[in-house]
């Protein structure tokens, strides 16, 4: 019994992760309608942060490089640097790119995620290249392994709750309906006199602080990462989960990642292995996705949890 | 070594640049971006496999079989995926794009599926290359750069002095105006989309006799497409055909100079400036 | 509204159904047989690495025919780890809480360290077959063991027989990746240990369609020998031009010249060499051979098939052993069972008969002696392979008396600097 809830909590921890990365893509897409395709990148970037910083401290040859970075600060630093990280970058990224249009913005940004992901692979003196890193620590340990998974586990539901009340004051304040202006129809909300730059700016970067929490939770999850992980595989994954479970609406989103990332991703995991087959059931997963996803964009495109609609005030 | 570098850019851009006029094409009509395209590229290598190596057939014909066959898809893609979201839900541009990209990973799951991970290779043997002034290239490379050429002189003759040329012209300028002045604007779509992914299956079938037919080429080249067709200006065709050779040779040369890590990220770094300085692109129109 | 009230009520019964298709399997188990978790890249670019599981599959065989472990069947929980992270974490935690396995074969280098610290706090053994990775070389854990010898010996070994053809230039033509990196990073020290010189180094990115530049950039220099490894898809493509280009070269790869990379290359790989994990000639390893290709139908034994195999002997002799078979008596009695002293023996049935006799024994793998050092890593011998006829064909073997002291010089050079702390 233990075990079997030991792994429960495995895969209910994976969707927690998962769900702030889809709330963060629904702060850059659901609310302002920005086409984001590398989330995954500042996913990485979290992670990547939050490793080299809690690390201990070494120094060692990795593949004939030397690496002499860690920092061994605690747990608790290594996620808010991992955000204020993916935040800065973010910062720096928009500048030049937010200014694209919509589909232009989704290929930068795949471009910049893989771009990102080079970089980890090669710069080995700062990311141990594709032999990543390592030992990673996690906050709890020394008790059992489920009391150590179920301390993990609310840490990871405490922090997505915070970032969904953070997220859902963001979208019932003045600037979420500014941002939800901006995705509807940006040049009416420009000649209400908002500066679109401005918006899209806050919600980029706010969308790469939660990505980067994702990271750095994900990274001390895993207890190691390396760069392949990070793959705009991810990216789609939370694209589809987002959509299915309602764009703009975070319940919807921790909903859809819910249904797609634990029950089908995960959940069918454990179906048999057909022999000589061995693609039939990974292949077909994705298939499905793929389908699902375009069931959902013509059938019911407003997701799961449809956004409530907004009713309009007077005066505004 | 420079110039010998230059040169297999020329037949990587060359290549590179059917892919780009294609999707190219296709944008300038439908007005958005085709998230499934590089996948559909692959799926021409892998048609063209099937009929050369499973069913025996000589290159040539299962090259061109291929390229019809993935025309073919395309439309499918144009009536199962776009046109419903187009008068289901009335999708815009980013809708259509998201779909597509649901599109790429069912085609490249599929393939998966039915054939494998398994590299393929076409029933032809590898030729040496000859040494063509300061290149090094074999005579079926020359050959893919020649037919490249002459597809690109057709499709321009095509548009500029056909029926069907003026009538894709007229529905990409302005799909309304055309169809009051009662161009079938739907027929025209559906033969832009058979144009445009045959186009894409043919740049797969090339690059599947110069490599290997391989699961993950759609994606590795979809990237590389957009940085060409961003490059020479998203609607122009010819423009991406100039971008698309820009890159080729830019990969190439980095490559032969030490940056071999970084090859593909070069081409999404220039597409990024590109994007910030000159947005339209080098040629725009 | 009632739209609504359907769509959850859909998304709890999938939800039921989920959690109900985990439960039936773990209900399955029957009471007697251990269970043993083998987690390997079935899917994703490393398949090919899986075949190895043929090995373990005759073991298990063998076991059980004699008897089982202590009465007891053995039976596999099998796991797919997709080649990442997170599918290896799902896959371990699956084996290790429903299965209740103690000791998990596998995974490959890449998901290793991913894996590692959910063994150790379980207190399960993790056994690899495959994984060479240098990153292991130092890791000091009770539960880690490896049948294979780390990069460090295949490389010393691939170095060693280009020294062998008196070859004074080579060049370095590597993928980006953990495993190809690791090797490259042990040829860097050992070229040096031997003199060769280094005069092209390159590092792609795998499963692009041209390598034309990279392979110009690599051979201008004229090496007379290149050391590289690629995927079996990226290899076809790099080959395909290497020939289209009439470049001149020894090329010596590692363990990626697999049947796949065969299968893959064909004919463009002619005359192309490896030096890897692999048992030498002997009646014992001929009768394996056969039973081998009768299971899977076709010659030849796919890399890590004999580790693979010495690991579940191993395992299985130690808990015969210690009479108990929960991981941690399985870890603490793995080296009773195949280091010195003890007498040599060669199979289950010889252990288990001597184990009656009350006889400490040492067993010998396929793979090598099978001695593990602290770190739980051992030396294996290796095979010279080269290809030809559209077959990976043996011209050689070396083990520990060929490039024991050459394998001194690197490890010297590569712990240095490896250690500091």
């Amino acid at each position: 019994m233990e075990g079997f809830l030991t792994f429960i909590i495995s895969i209910a921890t994976i969707v927690a992760i998962y769900s702030i990365l889809t709330l963060a893509l629904n702060i850059r897409w659901g609310f302002t309608g920005l086409l984001d395709f590398g989330i995954a990148g500042f996913f990485a970037i979290g992670a990547y942060t939050s490793a080299i910083l809690t690390s201990p401290p070494s120094e060692e040859l990795v593949f004939g490089v030397r690496h002499s970075l860690g920092f061994g600060i605690p747990f608790a630093g290594g996620v808010l640097a991992a955000a204020a990280a993916a935040a800065l970058v973010a910062y720096l990224i928009g500048i030049p790119t937010l200014r694209l249009r919509g589909d232009y913005l989704a290929i930068m940004t795949i471009g910049l995620s893989e771009i990102f992901r080079y970089m980890a692979v090669n710069e080995k003196w700062l990311t141990r290249g594709s032999q990543g890193i390592r030992n990673l620590p996690r906050p709890f340990s020394g008790y059992s392994n489920l009391l150590d998974s179920l301390f993990y586990f609310l840490l990871v539901v405490v922090i997505l709750f915070l970032l969904y009340l953070i997220s859902q004051r963001m979208y019932n304040s003045p600037l979420g309906r500014v941002l939800k202006g901006i995705r509807e129809d940006e040049t009416v909300t420009e000649a209400l006199g908002k500066r679109i730059f401005h918006f899209r700016m806050l919600a980029f970067i706010s969308g790469a602080a939660f990505a980067g929490v994702a990271g750095s939770l994900w990274a001390h999850y895993s207890g190691s990462i390396m760069p392949h992980e990070f793959a705009p595989d991810i990216t789609f994954l939370i694209w589809v989960s987002l959509t299915i479970g309602g764009s703009g609406n975070n319940r919807g989103a921790i909903l859809g990642t819910l249904v797609l990332i634990g029950l089908f991703q995960q959940g069918t995991r454990f179906l048999p292995t057909i022999e000589g087959y061995t693609y039939l059931i990974p292949g077909l997963r994705l298939i499905a996705i793929g389908f699902m996803l375009i069931l959902c964009l013509r059938f019911r495109p407003q997701g799961l949890l449809p956004e409530k609609a907004v009713r309009v005030e007077k005066g505004l | 070594m420079l110039a010998l570098s230059i040169g297999f850019g020329i037949i990587t851009g060359g290549v590179l640049a059917l892919a780009a006029l294609g999707l190219s094409l296709l944008f300038r009509t439908v007005k958005f971006i085709n998230f499934a395209y590089g996948d559909v590229l692959a799926l021409g290598a892998y048609l063209t496999f099937f009929f050369n190596f499973t069913l025996g057939l000589p290159l040539v014909l299962s090259a061109l079989l291929g390229m019809v066959s993935t025309g073919i898809v395309g439309v499918i893609i144009h009536k199962a995926v776009v046109r419903p979201l187009r008068e289901g839900v009335k999708a815009g541009p980013l809708t259509l794009l998201i779909a597509t990209m649901g599109t790429a990973f069912i085609i490249r799951n599929a393939i998966l599926i039915i054939w494998g991970p398994e590299p393929k290779m076409y029933n032809v043997a590898t030729q040496e290359a000859m040494n063509l002034g300061p290149f090094l290239i074999t005579p079926l490379q020359l050959m893919a750069i020649g037919i490249s050429v002459l597809i690109m002189v057709l499709i321009y003759l095509l548009l500029q002095y056909t029926t069907l040329g003026k009538m894709i012209r007229a529905t990409s300028d302005n799909i309304d105006l055309a169809r009051i002045r009662g161009i079938r604007t739907e027929k025209v779509v559906v033969w832009t989309w058979l144009l445009s992914c045959g186009l894409a299956g043919l740049a797969g079938v090339m690059l599947g006799l110069m490599g290997a037919v391989d699961n993950h080429m759609g994606i590795e080249m979809l990237l590389v497409i957009f940085a060409s067709v961003i490059m020479g200006g998203i609607g122009n065709p010819y423009g991406a055909v100039a971008g698309a050779m820009i890159i080729g040779i830019a990969m190439e040369v980095s490559s032969a100079f030490g940056l071999s890590e970084y090859k593909s990220a070069l081409a999404y770094l220039l597409m990024g400036i590109i994007l910030l300085l000159k947005p339209k692109g080098l040629f725009a129109r | 509204m009632n739209q609504r009230k359907n769509f959850q009520a859909w998304v709890f019964f999938a939800l039921f159904l989920g959690i109900a298709a985990v439960l039936i399997p773990g209900r399955g188990m029957a009471a007697d047989p251990i269970p043993i978790g083998i987690l390997l890249p079935y899917t994703g670019p490393l398949g090919w690495v899986a075949a190895c599981q043929t090995g373990a599959d005759i073991a298990r065989d063998e076991i059980n025919a004699a008897g089982g472990v202590l009465g007891r069947q053995v039976q596999f929980f099998v796991a797919d780890d997709e080649g990442k992270s997170d599918s290896a974490i799902a896959g371990e935690e699956k084996l290790i809480n429903i299965n209740k396995a103690p000791a998990i074969i596998g995974p490959t280098s890449v998901t290793f360290r991913s894996v590692m610290p959910i063994a150790i706090k379980n207190k399960v053994v993790q056994i690899s077959p495959t994984a060479g990775t240098t990153a292991l070389d130092f890791v000091k854990e009770k539960y880690v063991f490896r049948t294979v010898s780390s990069d460090v010996v295949m490389g010393t070994g691939m170095v060693f027989e280009a020294a062998k053809r008196k070859y004074q230039k080579a060049a370095l033509f590597f993928g980006d990746d953990e495993s190809a990196q690791s090797i490259r990073g042990v040829l860097v020290p050992a070229c040096k240990a031997a003199g060769i010189e280094i005069v092209g180094d390159v590092t792609f990115t795998q499963r692009q369609t041209s390598y034309r530049s990279e392979l110009l950039s690599a051979l201008k220099n004229k090496p007379q020998v290149i050391f590289f490894e690629a995927d079996p898809q990226t290899s076809a493509v790099i080959f395909k031009q290497v020939t289209e280009l009439k470049m001149a070269g020894d090329w010596i790869g590692t363990d990626f010249v697999s049947d796949q990379f065969l299968q893959a290359t064909w004919p463009y790989s002619k005359g192309v060499g490896a030096v890897q994990p692999a048992a030498k000639t002997s009646p014992r390893l001929d009768a394996f051979a056969k039973e081998v290709e009768k299971r899977r139908g076709k010659p030849g034994i796919p890399v890590f098939t004999v580790n693979a195999y010495d690991a579940m002997i191993i395992m299985a002799l130690a808990m015969e052993f210690a009479k108990k078979t929960d991981g941690e008596s399985l870890a603490e009695n793995i080296r009773k069972v195949a280091n010195p002293p003890g007498t040599k023996v060669y199979s289950f049935a010889e252990g288990v008969k001597l184990f009656r006799q009350g006889q400490k024994i040492d067993y010998e793998g396929l793979a090598g002696p099978q001695n593990f050092d602290e770190y739980g890593n051992v030396v294996t011998s290796l095979g010279v392979f080269k290809i030809e006829d559209n077959q990976r064909k043996a011209i050689g073997f070396l083990d520990e008396n060929d490039f024991g002291e050459l394998l001194g010089k690197v490890r010297q050079l590569y712990a240095t600097a490896q250690q500091k702390k």
